[in-house]
């Protein structure tokens, strides 16, 4: 488990200050809070040590010799672009707009007008770090994420979709807008010779909505390979999503027979935009619309279902589309 | 964006508006809207004329509505999605799930 606020480890703290007393003042206050604490006399030091020392949160001085706290901020927030915010807190008696103003432009994270009770200087710190904290804890949970996202994708690419059959019949144009967006496409081939066909659209992406993939992959790949009919297969597919996702996911998907003996494809399309059969020239001769809930919505297939037959040639083209190529067209 | 609840008095009529897009982004805010509502037979009504955008997890948050509407023995109504929102009901063919009223 990651520990997200990293409150068993000691912060560090950098003070930033051309007077050594309140380079001294600064510290024992900030060692009171917990920190450890390093300190230099002019920005161009405080840059360096810095780098060294990556701390956990910057206080610094306007005015000082060799390079002022503006710049020494620039110079640090164009380095600190990395996982973790350091907030950078200004420290100074100029009690002006202007002196605000530049402080934030520089990349402050708040100014401090002296003079100031150990009181209110604690409780500024506390404020900043709460925020540099939910800031760690977002950049965590998104590195998590990209991780899911990745394990995803390979699951997909490595496990399921590599064991497809007539990959050299079938053409896929993959453009997500994620890593994984919840797409499938599942091919397999009958015990007669026909090829059953599948493009699904899991609902959201990522890990969560890859769940139902495996099991998807195995009935559709079983149930072809002994020969069930489509519908048949279709009716195990909805049941066995249904059982497993909750209610809030499931598979939007077409499912296309193609029979090369007897010249047909059989096509169902249940919560996939229309499905288009073209001819050589690129005509369209038929557009099958969306006419079931996706699966896994219902416990039963709807009464009235059934598969659209077509004659189709062996040079006509079936385009399946998934929802995801409308999200980002 | 927004989510806008309406709780008529007898308090059996919940009406829940959302505006501009509804995405994942609304998942908290839109359970929030309903999970209190257990009258029984409470009869919710999701208002889509305002909705510019729904993705696949507004079609699964309105079907968490539909198994908690159920469960107080209530229902829930669809009145006048906006076009592009239409469509996607058209695609999902929620119709067959539930009532839309165009």
């Amino acid at each position: 488990m990651t520990n997200l606020t990293g409150k068993h480890n000691t912060k560090l703290a950098l003070v930033v200050d051309d007077s050594a007393m309140q380079c001294k003042v600064l510290s024992v206050l900030l060692k009171e809070e917990g920190y450890r604490v390093f300190s230099a006399n002019d920005g161009a030091r405080g840059v360096k040590m810095y780098i060294k020392y990556k701390p956990d949160l910057v206080l610094m001085d306007i005015n000082m010799p060799i390079m002022n706290g503006y710049e020494a901020a620039r110079k640090i927030k164009s380095l600190s672009t990395g996982t973790s915010l350091c907030p950078l807190i200004f420290i100074t008696s100029m009690d002006t707009d202007q002196a605000f103003i530049e402080s934030i432009e520089a990349g402050g994270d708040g100014i401090l007008v002296r003079p100031f009770s150990p009181e209110v200087f604690k409780a500024k710190i506390k404020s900043i770090q709460r925020i540099s904290d939910l800031y760690q804890q977002v950049k965590t949970l998104q590195q998590e994420q990209q991780q899911d996202a990745e394990l995803a994708e390979k699951l997909m690419s490595d496990v399921i979709e590599s064991r497809n059959y007539a990959l050299d019949k079938i053409g896929i144009v993959k453009k997500a807008a994620e890593l994984f967006s919840g797409d499938i496409q599942l091919s397999a081939l009958c015990p007669n010779g026909d090829v059953n066909i599948l493009l699904g659209d899991f609902t959201g992406h990522g890990l969560r909505s890859s769940i139902g993939a495996i099991p998807l992959a195995e009935t559709f790949r079983v149930m072809t390979k002994k020969g069930f009919t489509l519908l048949e297969v279709i009716g195990q597919v909805n049941q066995q999503l249904y059982d497993l996702l909750p209610p809030d996911l499931f598979l939007g998907a077409a499912f296309v027979t193609i029979s090369s003996h007897d010249e047909s494809a059989y096509i169902f399309n249940a919560g996939l935009p229309d499905v288009y059969v073209f001819s050589k020239q690129g005509d369209i001769k038929n557009q099958i619309e969306s006419c079931h809930p996706p699966m896994g919505v219902l416990p039963y297939l709807l009464p009235d279902t059934k598969l659209t037959i077509l004659p189709i040639k062996i040079t006509d083209r079936v385009i399946l589309i998934s929802e995801a190529i409308l999200k980002i067209k | 964006m927004t989510v806008k609840k309406v709780i008529a008095e007898n308090s059996r009529n919940v009406s829940i508006e959302i505006e501009g897009r509804f995405d994942f982004s609304l998942h908290q805010q839109f359970r929030e809207a309903y999970s209190s509502c257990n009258d029984s037979g409470t009869q919710f009504s999701l208002e889509l004329s305002k909705a510019t955008y729904m993705d696949s997890s507004a079609l699964g948050m309105i079907l968490l509505l539909k198994d908690h509407a159920e469960k107080v023995g209530g229902d829930v109504l669809i009145n006048r999605p906006s076009e592009g929102v239409n469509k996607i009901l058209e695609i999902a063919q929620f119709h067959r799930l539930m009532t839309i009223k165009v």
